[in-house]
């Protein structure tokens, strides 16, 4: 067993790191509740990896997620405006209805089993509906335990976390040497007591004023844990993205913001994996999902899921070669994720993620490279061509189903994505393959984001509509998923954007944004830095920008 | 109006309400902080939105915690912040050093001095007092062993104004046995080296000075010595976990057999390094009962905590960086990066290493080390916020001994310097400064005496009999301050209340933050929320009203400007008007103002019904140049405004006699402010106030730059009436 600790950073991040502990949490109930699906039970994920038993002052035992949690706090209103000051106006969340019925079932959990089938489901409806219409906070729909390291609030004095849209925000926050100290502490807290840890995954909002926090504790880590891997997923809210009306200010800051956090997080993680369409809601996956882009709610269920599936191969059993293959194979850990992805061919460290959610049934002969078409990138800006004989990639297929709704063996898993391989034209030079029995769980506080034609166990229906209602976690018990994290000259149009932006607003003579950069705190050579720093990422792709900057 | 061609969103307040802004924000957070002050001051309880506490006496700690929005109170928060940073205390005194200093200056601007020359004898006094700082200030000779005494009582003077006094006295040896320690002469101090540490647990009276270190984490191994004396320490950085290498990475191997030979040949590195570790330990500890502890900043696996446990090692791992160079200081030796070249002197040594459980928090005590030049201040306290407002007070209370130590000067406190300092201005200085900012000179000699009245306030003693009663003993040569128990002057020095010379000198300085304030009174590009849309929306309708019923008196500006002297005459009367009417009724407590709970009762006499929102709009409505309180122009304003929204009636019941004449007035008025606002939405824009101008005949039309002029005095009121007045 390897440990990994996790580390989230930022609103949207958290708003992603619940969902995905929501997962995780669901899992370990159904592993003991003797009425689950057995694929839960002998699934073979290890949750100590994400996971770590401690206990309480009072000795009570805890098993509480590994993770770091940084967030913003919502700070003392005092209005001095007028003069007359003293009074302060801070007026404390309610919980809603999922977390006082959280509370109320810590309290006698007898009840909550003894109830009756039918009065609990409409309860839960109560609760989802709840959920649905008013989720502020990534805690409102959180039902896991939290280690006391875990949460982190930042506080800035004179910072406006409602306004810490972008890179020079932080500058505060950033420069305070306690705070950042503090953060240093908790990962170390979890570090310290890891025997052998296989690398640290790292969620981080990108969209304003926390990357620069992460990309401080980001170079922290990377000087005091110099051989642990860092993954780095960088996940957007897709209303921050929607750019319908703006001044040529604001949109130079932003794609300023977009180019300078780019550069300063990929200097100091391993594999980067940018997150976040601009519209979940007009995306491919429309037939399937029904999403509601200015909840974050619903996105970041998506993002979240999605890195589930990436993580299932860190947690699968290690087994030689020899070993039978019941229920999982390809078990890799971040270290080896990272080799695979970065370190070979194109050595290119940013990859994009492909997701099929809800998974196509995998023995679908009819449809040749089935898994294929149905993969869609939650990556922003990249190009659709995938015709790169230089691509690297790595492919998990967790729950898959085939068409009657029977789970697939591991082995059927593995024919059927080789010969989707197969079959196509160009190949990529290298492709790994990791399996698992086990669907993603859904967990009472899931969006209600499925459309009709979903069945009980993620089924894809094809005789239902799907103008129907949306069907939630009352309805739907797990889906199959499939993710890819790819390597290829597909993400070339990201780099090239922010590059180009930083080119053209920061670096060249006169630019208007050279400004906004000072204010930011950047010095010329800083900026020559990161400007260098993306033609580093760039460089992969045009192997002859490498001679021209070998010659002078 | 420059600034708004340049940025027409810029919302900019004419130069008195720029002023009055800045004086107030100054005000409003001395306010906050004044009762924090001394030993007497109470204590204030922060509440968050998670319902999370903190309780605090600290002014730093206070002004972090609040979110403050007005750029003014920003700024000086964060003048008083940076004095924390620079000096470790006094931030309390600046922010009411700089508000007491805006209070006066306000008096004489009211009294119509010209900002430039308050700021000139702000000036003038700050040097005097710099001067006078440096003749008054105690020396101390710190050579090589600093007197212990003088030490304490700085420590004791700033902790007493943290925390209670059995607390604070048993801190004071601690804070000063800290600096003490890591001094060395003729470096500066640098208190990176004293860690402070925190463990919930027992009472904030077990907080204790450890002359050495404590880690936050222990062995993690069953059979590693949970005790251990006369010890060995190895610091190093050296990595002891089985880390594949790059080019091993899992899938190139064919069988099992073939993967075990190659874990086996990386692990045989690792254990090659541990092994050179014992062969050190058994040389250095064999045959006597010599024990050895590994301290790493890199990870160490299982088996090679095992083969250390076996070796009767106690190895700790990924050690904070900062405890590295701590650990070294502490305990001798050096911290090596890698176990080729061991030797004996690489090694420290502590008398005492030991391990504290609490749940599942582990705490490594290294104690007894021989000449310790670094060492752990651990703080217990029962609670968290405990811990917190003890840890502030610490870390002031270090700072303060070292600045002592850095100044070798220490200055009296308890008021006496302020008081003496402020004699010394009134007497001396303001003589040899001509004209009118000897005012300046004056205000700023008042304001340093907001310390010692408002030590007093806090204690519950009468602000005029302290004053009066330490001047007195001033002017008979004696330097007093104020004992705060009983309200009589004491002597500083006997009591050992004393003040650090640095701290000092910052809060005068600050002073220029309040030159800055009173200075920068024509250029405040703040955005402004209007909060009265509803008024204006209401306000609007009426207009609407009026243009569709009545005729229009005016044809053109030259009838309104005919009419000037009519309006001059109405408003003479509506003078009258307010000043019966405010001292009879309105103005209950008689500063010639209306607030907005005399407005409230005012309305009621009226007899109009408006709702508690609208009140308090129009309040801020009729507020115009933000000083608090509703003056003479803006009553005209006012009233104005209750006469368009409900009819004559109001002005009936304001005044019997004059309510024809005021009537007549307010009509004018009106009709000639519709005359302007040509589109009728209740604001008279520049458009519509160039357009009119110059639909006058065409010999009478006005240059353009008059116009905009013209329409520059307007304040953001919908109202032409206060260029008039």
């Amino acid at each position: 067993m390897r440990e990994a600790v996790t580390v989230q950073v930022g609103g949207f991040a958290n708003y992603v790191g619940s969902h995905f502990w929501n997962f995780q949490d669901e899992l370990l109930g159904l592993a003991d509740d003797p009425d689950a699906d057995p694929v839960f039970k002998n699934a073979a994920l290890d949750m100590d990896v994400l996971y770590r038993a401690g206990e309480t002052h009072q000795g009570v035992p805890t098993y509480c997620p590994r993770l770091v949690s940084v967030g913003s706090r919502v700070l003392l209103q005092i209005n001095s405006m007028s003069g007359n000051v003293t009074r302060s106006v801070s007026k404390p969340h309610g919980r809603n209805l999922f977390l006082q019925s959280l509370v109320e079932e810590g309290q006698n959990p007898s009840t909550s089993n003894g109830g009756s089938n039918s009065q609990k489901s409409v309860e839960d409806k109560d609760l989802i509906e709840c959920l649905e219409n008013g989720v502020n906070f990534w805690t409102d729909y959180s039902k896991v335990q939290y280690h006391p390291q875990s949460l982190y609030e930042l506080h800035g004095s004179w910072t406006d976390f409602d306004k810490f849209d972008n890179y020079g925000r932080a500058q505060e926050v950033v420069s305070d040497w306690s705070q950042i100290e503090e953060m240093n502490e908790r990962l170390r807290f979890f570090v310290e007591e890891c025997d052998h840890i296989q690398g640290i995954q790292f969620i981080v909002d990108d969209s304003g004023g926390f990357s620069s926090v992460a990309a401080q504790f980001l170079e922290n880590i990377a000087d005091d844990y110099t051989n642990i891997p860092v993954l780095l997923y960088c996940v957007r809210d897709p209303m921050t993205l929607g750019s319908s009306r703006r001044n040529q200010r604001e949109s130079i800051m932003r794609a300023l913001h977009d180019a300078v956090s780019f550069s300063k997080l990929s200097s100091f993680c391993n594999l980067m994996v940018p997150i976040g369409p601009p519209s979940l809601s007009r995306s491919y996956m429309s037939p399937y999902l029904y999403i509601q882009d200015e909840k974050p709610f619903h996105a970041s269920a998506v993002c979240a899921a999605a890195i589930h599936s990436i993580t299932v191969p860190f947690r699968l059993q290690r087994m030689g070669p020899s070993s039978d293959l019941a229920h999982s194979s390809g078990n890799l850990d971040i270290g080896e994720l990272v080799h695979i992805l970065s370190d070979q061919g194109r050595q290119n460290m940013v990859t994009a993620l492909d997701v099929a959610m809800p998974a196509p049934s995998l023995t679908d002969r009819d449809a040749m490279g089935n898994i294929e078409m149905k993969l869609h990138s939650l990556t922003p800006e990249i190009s659709d061509e995938d015709e790169d004989p230089y691509s690297v990639e790595s492919l998990v297929v967790h729950g898959a189903l085939d068409r009657g709704g029977q789970r697939t063996s591991i082995s059927q898993v593995k024919d059927s994505v080789c010969s989707v391989y197969d079959a196509r034209e160009t190949k990529p030079k290298f492709s790994h393959l990791s399996a698992s029995l086990c669907p993603l769980p859904v967990p009472l506080p899931f969006p209600t984001i499925f459309r009709g034609n979903i069945g009980r166990h993620g089924e894809i229906l094809s005789n239902q509509p799907e103008e129907s209602q949306p069907k939630g976690s009352v309805d739907i018990e797990s889906i199959p998923m499939v993710a890819r994290l790819r390597s290829s000259s597909a993400v070339l149009p990201f780099i090239e954007r922010r590059s180009g932006s930083l080119q053209k607003h920061g670096v060249a003579r006169g630019a208007i944004g050279s400004l906004v950069l000072r204010d930011w705190g950047f010095g010329r050579e800083e900026v020559e830095d990161m400007g260098e720093q993306l033609a580093k990422l760039l460089r992969p792709f045009h192997p002859e920008m490498d001679l021209t900057s070998d010659s002078d | 109006m420059s600034l708004r061609v340049l940025n027409p969103n810029a919302e900019v307040l004419n130069k008195s309400a720029a002023l009055h802004m800045n004086i107030n924000a100054a005000k409003g957070l001395q306010d906050v902080l004044k009762t924090n002050l001394g030993p007497k001051g109470t204590i204030k309880m922060l509440v968050g939105g998670a319902g999370d506490i903190k309780l605090t006496k600290d002014g730093n700690t206070l002004l972090k915690e609040m979110q403050i929005q007005n750029p003014t109170a920003i700024m000086i928060a964060r003048t008083a912040v940076a004095q924390d940073d620079t000096s470790g205390d006094g931030t309390t005194s600046t922010v009411l050093f700089i508000g007491e200093l805006m209070k006066q200056s306000e008096r004489c601007i009211d009294e119509g001095t010209h900002p430039r020359f308050l700021v000139d004898g702000f000036d003038v006094a700050k040097r005097a007092t710099l001067e006078f700082l440096e003749k008054f200030k105690t020396s101390v000779v710190m050579g090589d062993e600093p007197d212990r005494e003088i030490l304490k009582m700085i420590a004791r003077t700033t902790l007493r104004t943290k925390l209670y006094e059995g607390l604070a006295d048993q801190l004071t040896d601690i804070v000063v046995n800290a600096v003490l320690c890591i001094r060395k002469p003729d470096e500066p101090i640098d208190l990176f080296m004293v860690e402070i540490m925190h463990m919930r647990h027992k009472f904030d009276v077990d907080t204790r000075l450890v002359e050495g270190l404590v880690l936050d984490h222990g062995s993690r191994h069953p059979d590693m010595k949970r005790r251990a004396e006369n010890c060995y320490i190895l610091t190093c950085n050296v990595s002891l976990e089985y880390e594949k290498s790059e080019i091993n990475a899992g899938f190139f191997y064919s069988s099992a057999e073939q993967r075990e030979k190659m874990v086996a040949a990386e692990r045989r590195q690792v254990d090659e390094r541990v092994k050179r570790i014992i062969e050190l330990k058994n040389k250095v500890c064999a045959g006597s009962d010599k024990n050895f502890v590994v301290i790493n900043q890199k990870g160490i696996d299982p088996p090679s905590l095992d083969l250390l446990a076996r070796a009767g090692i106690i190895g700790l791992r990924r050690a904070k960086r900062r405890n590295m160079e701590r650990l070294v200081l502490a305990c001798g030796g050096e911290a090596v990066d890698s176990v080729d070249d061991l030797t004996e002197d690489c090694l420290g040594w502590a008398g005492l290493v030991y391990e504290h459980t609490l749940g599942e928090e582990k705490y490594t005590f290294i104690e007894n080390v021989k000449n310790p030049r670094s060492c752990t201040i651990l703080i217990k306290g029962p609670n968290d916020h405990t811990i917190a407002q003890i840890k502030d007070a610490v870390r002031d209370g270090l700072r303060s001994v070292k600045n002592t130590v850095e100044d070798e000067a220490v200055v009296l406190g308890a008021g006496a310097f302020e008081v003496a300092a402020k004699k010394h201005l009134i007497d001396n200085v303001k003589k040899t400064v001509k004209g009118r900012a000897q005012l300046g000179v004056e205000a700023f000699a008042e304001a340093l005496l907001v310390i010692p009245k408002t030590l007093a306030e806090n204690s519950g003693l009468d602000t005029q009999d302290v004053i009066v009663s330490l001047q007195n003993e001033h002017d008979r040569g004696l330097v007093v301050g104020l004992n705060h128990h009983s309200g009589e002057p004491v002597d500083p020095q006997m009591e050992g209340i004393f003040d650090n010379y640095s701290v000092k000198r910052q809060i005068i300085n600050s002073g220029i933050v309040g030159m800055g304030c009173v200075e920068s009174k024509l250029v405040a590009p703040i955005k402004y929320r209007r909060v009265e849309k509803d008024l204006d929306k209401k306000v609007a309708e009426a207009l609407k009203e009026r243009t569709k019923s009545k005729k229009k008196t005016f044809r053109s500006v030259n009838s309104i400007t005919m009419g000037l002297p009519r309006f001059k005459e109405g408003l003479r009367n509506i003078r009258d008007v307010f000043d019966q009417y405010v001292s009879e009724t309105a103005d209950d407590d008689s500063n010639g103002t209306i607030d907005n709970e005399e407005l409230r009762n005012c309305l009621n006499k009226l007899q109009v019904q408006m709702s508690e929102e609208e009140i308090d709009n129009i309040h801020r409505y009729c507020d115009i140049d933000n000083r608090k309180g509703i003056q003479f122009p803006e009553f005209v304003v006012f009233l104005c405004l209750m006469y368009l929204l409900f009819g004559s009636d109001v002005t009936y019941r304001v005044s019997e006699f004059e309510s024809a004449r005021l009537n007549y007035v307010f009509d004018e008025l009106i009709d000639a402010f519709l005359f302007f606002d040509k589109d009728g939405n209740g604001k008279m824009k520049r458009k519509d106030v160039t357009q009119r101008m110059n639909e006058a005949t065409h010999q009478e039309r006005t240059p353009s730059h008059i116009t905009s002029q013209l329409f520059s005095t307007t304040p953001a009121s919908p109202f032409p009436v206060t260029p008039l007045i």
